[in-house]
């Protein structure tokens, strides 16, 4: 469905995407993750054909994009991160407006708005203009307005940024819904957690490269940091932290909640292993719990910082 | 449709706005207002006199005897000076048809327009006695011969341009790198000329609305008969309309700003224009005309003043259709650039 080959945008001196390159079949979620700046919004706005590129192809529906590549961009929804509704204009005014854009027959785009108004539970705020509107209720919004014509293809750029917990859950089931109907998204997020529920794929970016790719368990086993255990131990013993640190393949020892966290390099027997130490020096443990690496971790390793940095 | 669509909500979004109805409405109402109350005497019916020396003898007397609102005195030109520099007469006919002012204003340019009638006339061939120059030529309409009809001619010029402000946001609107709904815009199918197209009639829609409400005001509300030709007048405004909006996309298109500063670029723009054609007393166009003749010329809205004076107040047609063909032109250069600018028109950052 989509398909970037090593795409070169340069602002000037500086390079945005630097032989980017990524695709997506049709029906998937793909998390465009990476923290500001590293040229998520540019490669939306390459593919959106909204910005000229210096090198590299895109490909959209197998087709190239252009601006003028009307059939391509009719089957293309966008959500920007900031709210791109008019002031002036209605909830139902605004959803009509944008889907207007797409959908010449007005019965078919009636029914498609009121499907849209539904889809994000705005029917009782038909009539409120946005700035009767709460944060959450405007994002709402703002999404109905990118996806009321249907489309096959879906730009959301941090959808859920300032939106409370309920509106939140809210948006991240209509897009499970709009998954579940054939709709390929393209999501980008701060939010990793998010990225982790809802993205089948998940795309790294770095100053404008693709550094990793792949599920949250490939990327999980693309690097070196994969097991992280926590034990809490009841023992007066003060050299215990530098004992621990003394297994095989322990990274390193951190407390958290007054536990050890045991960060493991990739093994199969780390928790047999620590078991073994805590039996073999007859400790008494309150607490063991085991857990994978996060996105947050992967983020981590991969750029050396954290994806708000 | 989807075109109708598109005007109708632009409308919906302008009228909506405070700032459409106090700018292209109370805004110019309250100037008016204020226009008329400094010049108390505008909305009279009366005919003022304007003093007309003429050479003993001279032919052309009994064509301006024939006005009722000419007052005729023969006299010498020595006498004529003196009265002029006193400030009791407009102008002196002696010679070939040949007008001696001290002073110029909107009394010498109406005896000046006579004149040239006559000498029209004369041209030819036929006996410019037999002319009814009230009824043919010149019509004294009714109103006063005061030179401050000009500001009211120049506050009409001033809001047929204001499409320019809607155009500016319109434009700015579309363009993705201005606006969030213009990246909305530019990546749906929905083509730009549609919305170009959709963004100019709207403009002039509710332009010609808010020109033809406040026309109506000034007829109703401050008794004014201004517009003694109105179906020319119109043709006029309408023309200055597109002029306006033609105006506006261009300065919506200068890169690099965002609209704020276009519109205060358009807002000193049309002060400026607006205030050289005569809106901030008519003795700038006096200045003008002498010094810098040219500038009435290329400056729209000084054309239009003057055309305007000229048709209503003198009856005078002989620059209008120029008028018309100038601000068409302006229309049709800046609609040009912006066709040009937008077409293909892809972004190097947004």
């Amino acid at each position: 469905m989509i398909r970037m080959e090593n795409v070169v945008k340069r602002y000037n001196e500086l390079i945005a995407l630097d032989h980017f390159s990524f695709s997506a079949t049709e029906g998937e979620i793909i998390g465009l993750l990476g923290p500001n700046g590293c040229g998520k919004t540019t490669a939306i706005n390459c593919m959106l054909s909204l910005l000229t590129f210096d090198k590299g192809e895109i490909e959209i529906f197998g087709q190239e994009v252009h601006p003028n590549n009307n059939a391509v961009k009719g089957r293309i929804g966008i959500v920007p991160q900031e709210l791109a509704i008019f002031e002036k204009l209605n909830v139902y005014e605004n959803i009509d407006f944008y889907c207007g854009l797409y959908v010449s027959d007005r019965k078919a785009r009636k029914a498609l708005v009121e499907e849209a108004i539904d889809f994000v539970d705005l029917a009782k705020y038909r009539k409120f203009v946005p700035k009767k509107l709460s944060g959450g209720l405007k994002r709402r919004l703002n999404i109905a307005c990118g996806i009321a014509h249907k489309p096959s293809l879906l730009f959301m750029d941090e959808p859920t940024v300032a939106v409370d917990a309920q509106s939140r859950n809210f948006i991240l089931e209509g897009i499970r819904k709009m998954k579940a109907q054939g709709t390929t998204i393209i999501y980008t997020t701060h939010y990793l957690e998010e990225a982790e529920q809802l993205c089948d794929r998940m795309v790294i970016m770095d100053s404008g490269r693709n550094i990793a790719q792949g599920t949250v368990h490939e990327l999980q086993n693309s690097i070196s940091t994969q097991e992280r255990i926590e034990v809490g131990l009841i023992t007066d013993d003060n050299t215990i932290e530098a004992q621990l640190e003394e297994l095989p393949h322990v990274v390193k020892v951190t407390r958290r909640n007054g536990n050890h966290l045991i960060h493991f390099e990739k093994q199969e027997n780390n928790l047999p292993n620590l078991i073994k130490f805590i039996e073999s020096r007859n400790l008494t443990y309150t607490e063991l719990s085991s857990e994978r690496s996060t996105l947050s971790d992967i983020f981590l390793e991969l750029t050396g910082k954290e994806l708000r940095d | 449709m989807m075109i109708l669509r598109m005007i109708k909500y632009l409308i919906i979004i302008n009228f909506k706005d405070f700032g459409y109805w106090f700018w292209t409405l109370c805004y110019p109402l309250l100037l008016c207002g204020l226009f008329t109350m400094s010049t108390p005497n505008m909305s009279s019916t009366e005919i003022e006199d304007i003093d007309v020396g003429i050479e003993p003898g001279h032919p052309v007397a009994e064509v301006f005897e024939s006005m009722d609102f000419i007052a005729l005195a023969e006299l010498s030109e020595s006498e004529a000076v003196e009265r002029m520099k006193d400030g009791d007469m407009a102008g002196y006919i002696h010679g070939e048809n040949e007008l001696l002012v001290t002073e110029t204003g909107v009394n010498q340019t109406i005896i000046e327009s006579i004149l040239d009638e006559i000498k029209h006339v004369s041209a030819s061939g036929i006996p410019y006695q037999n002319f009814d120059y009230d009824r043919e030529y010149i019509i004294p309409n009714s109103q006063d011969a005061q030179p401050e009809t000009i500001l009211f001619y120049a506050l009409i010029s001033m809001i047929s341009i204001y499409g320019m402000f809607s155009a500016i946001e319109f434009i700015s609107t579309m363009q993705p790198n201005l606006s969030l709904m213009g990246a909305r815009f530019s990546a749906s199918p929905f083509s730009k000329w549609k919305f170009l197209f959709s963004s100019v009639a709207s403009s002039l829609l509710l332009n010609i609305f808010s020109n033809t409400v406040v026309l109506i005001a000034i007829a109703i509300l401050y008794q004014m008969a201004i517009f003694t030709e109105l179906w020319p007048t119109l043709l006029l405004i309408f023309t200055a309309n597109l002029t306006g909006i033609g105006i506006g996309l261009f300065i919506g298109l200068i890169p690099g700003i965002n609209a704020n500063i276009k519109t205060v670029i358009a807002v000193i723009l049309m002060i400026a224009l607006s205030s050289l054609a005569g809106l901030i007393g008519p003795i700038i166009k006096a200045v003008i005309s002498e010094n810098m003749p040219w500038l009435n010329t290329v400056n729209p809205l000084a054309r239009l003043t003057d055309t305007m004076y000229r048709i209503n107040f003198l009856g005078n047609y002989n620059d209008y259709w120029t008028t018309i063909g100038i601000l068409a032109l302006y229309a049709l250069l800046f609609f040009g650039v912006t066709f040009f600018v937008l077409r293909r028109k892809q972004y190097d950052s947004i």
